[in-house]
């Protein structure tokens, strides 16, 4: 049971995206690498070619290593990840050592001119498993239609995807992610557009709660997004409006992205504000949301990164703010391949001394199509 | 220029050290669900309707109330027996959440609510 409870906590929601790549490695905006206009998911031939050209230590970075070229309307794709995670979050019992599949993912993208139609189907774990029928595990995360008449431009999007708000990083345990409604399952039906340019880029979602499967506070509003790129540098500005039917909230933040070039370290940094009301409660808390990250490649296909997290769950009161010190190591020893070493030590309670703590180590092997 | 955008980030990030004391949250399971067990243990698909993980779902405030009660994962002023206060604090049970813990001051709000007698309030 406590395998498969590690198993949904840790699964990642929208593996594939990579922050840690711009500037770095040459592409300013995160649609050169990947087809969805914000960013994220399936990765288009740019980007395929980067990840065996610049970022892996070598390798065909194509679908199937080249061994099949898809016609030029389909695209395809793949992530699948396995896991071995030490995990201690202060229990009698010690540390738990875990392993399992963490993800298995696929894409596909088909286009017609303008028009793209997108889909990510997954499976996901369950206790349920041993007595419901298999396709009900099957969970598409992400299908979207695009009208796109160019990666550089204006773009309108439907269908389910997470608004584009901050930096989007993989790890959702990240406390921007997962304390901001962007964590596992939580992707929204929404209705985005925007503009997305070498220089600048914008983009503004409408969303309401997944229609079969709503995780979460179950919100629907509105989202945006604003970046703007000063030479290695981009500063951007978020702000997030949910309304359910227990809570609302409103949530605002700055993005900062300075690319070091000497050391070529790039630091990303998020910091958001929340205001949330609780309907029924008759209460309100101000929360405060912070992730700095530095990021370099130390050689050619080896990326290192530390990062500091700060999650305060209610700015009046002491004792529940978290801190979190992570530090990975991302090792892309050919194309298609990722060995992933991350380590993640939560503090809670301000550093009270009744303040508990929580230790993640977790290897992870990362194959993508 | 980074040195300052370093040391106003780690400033920011240490405000939140300067909460009050007094915590004058509403020890009421209506405040409790929608504060700290939906964050907290429904997303990441663990307690919520589409997972179920251990058949539990936490999602709708009613449900959460019927299910920690009449299982008797809360014993009403009972705190020394309540299994909920035991699973959040990893006493002789695993620990909830799996990644990463709920502070003190969280479980301490709940073990009011539960000394009040645990009501439907």
């Amino acid at each position: 049971m406590r395998a498969l409870a590690l198993l949904v906590a840790l699964a990642p929601a929208v593996a594939g995206a990579y922050p840690q790549f711009q500037f770095q490695t040459g592409a300013v905006r995160c649609n050169q690498c990947h087809f969805a206009p914000a960013g994220g998911g399936l990765i288009n031939g740019y980007g395929r070619e980067e990840a065996g050209d610049t970022i892996s230590l070598g390798g065909d970075g194509s679908f199937l290593h080249g061994l099949w070229t898809p016609p030029s309307w389909l695209a395809l794709g793949g992530d699948v990840r396995l896991a071995g995670v030490l995990n201690n979050v202060g229990a009698d019992f010690g540390t738990e050592v875990e392993a399992f599949p963490m993800q298995a993912d696929f894409y596909a993208r088909a286009a017609v001119g303008a028009f793209s139609a997108y889909v990510k189907v997954g499976y996901r774990g369950t206790p349920r498993s041993d007595t419901a029928p298999p396709f009900s595990r099957l969970v598409s995360r992400e299908h979207t239609l695009t009208f796109r008449p160019d990666p550089v431009g204006p773009y309108v999007r439907v269908g389910r995807f997470f608004a584009p708000y901050g930096l989007r990083v993989v790890e959702h345990l990240t406390f921007i992610r997962r304390y901001l409604g962007f964590s596992t399952l939580e992707e929204t039906y929404g209705l985005s557009g925007g503009y997305v340019s070498d220089d600048w880029e914008l983009h503004a979602t409408a969303f309401v709660p997944s229609f079969s499967r709503p995780v979460g506070y179950r919100e629907k509003g509105g989202a945006a997004y604003f970046e703007t790129r000063l030479g290695l540098a981009a500063i951007g500005a978020q702000a997030r409006a949910g309304f359910a039917d227990i809570e609302n909230r409103l949530q605002a933040g700055v993005v900062g992205k300075y690319l070091v070039e000497g050391p070529n370290i790039l630091l990303l940094g998020e910091l958001d504000v929340v205001r949330q009301h609780f309907t029924d409660a008759d209460a309100s808390r101000a929360q405060l949301v912070g992730y700095l990250g530095a990021s370099t490649f130390l050689v050619r296909g080896l990326m290192a990164q530390l990062v500091l997290e700060r999650y305060d769950e209610d700015l009046a009161v002491k004792g529940v703010a978290r801190t979190a010190f992570g530090a990975s190591l991302q090792w892309f020893f050919h194309a298609h391949f990722e060995a992933y070493l991350y380590g993640r030590w939560v503090v809670d309670g301000s550093g009270s001394a009744d303040g508990a703590s929580s230790k993640l180590v977790m290897l992870q092997v990362h194959y993508y199509l | 220029m980074v040195r300052r955008v370093i040391a106003g980030a780690l400033l920011v990030l240490a405000y939140g050290a300067c909460g009050s004391d007094v915590d004058d949250r509403p020890a009421t399971f209506t405040y409790i669900h929608a504060a700290i067990l939906v964050p907290n243990c429904t997303t990441s698909g663990c307690h919520s309707a589409q997972a179920q993980i251990g058949g539990i779902v936490l999602e709708q405030r009613e449900q959460s109330y019927v299910y920690l009660t009449l299982e008797r994962f809360v014993l009403p002023g009972q705190l020394h027996n309540s299994p909920l206060l035991k699973l959040l604090r990893g006493r002789e049970i695993w620990k909830m959440p799996p990644d990463q813990a709920i502070p003190e001051a969280d479980i301490r709000l709940i073990e009011k609510w539960i000394l009040a007698g645990a009501k439907d309030d």
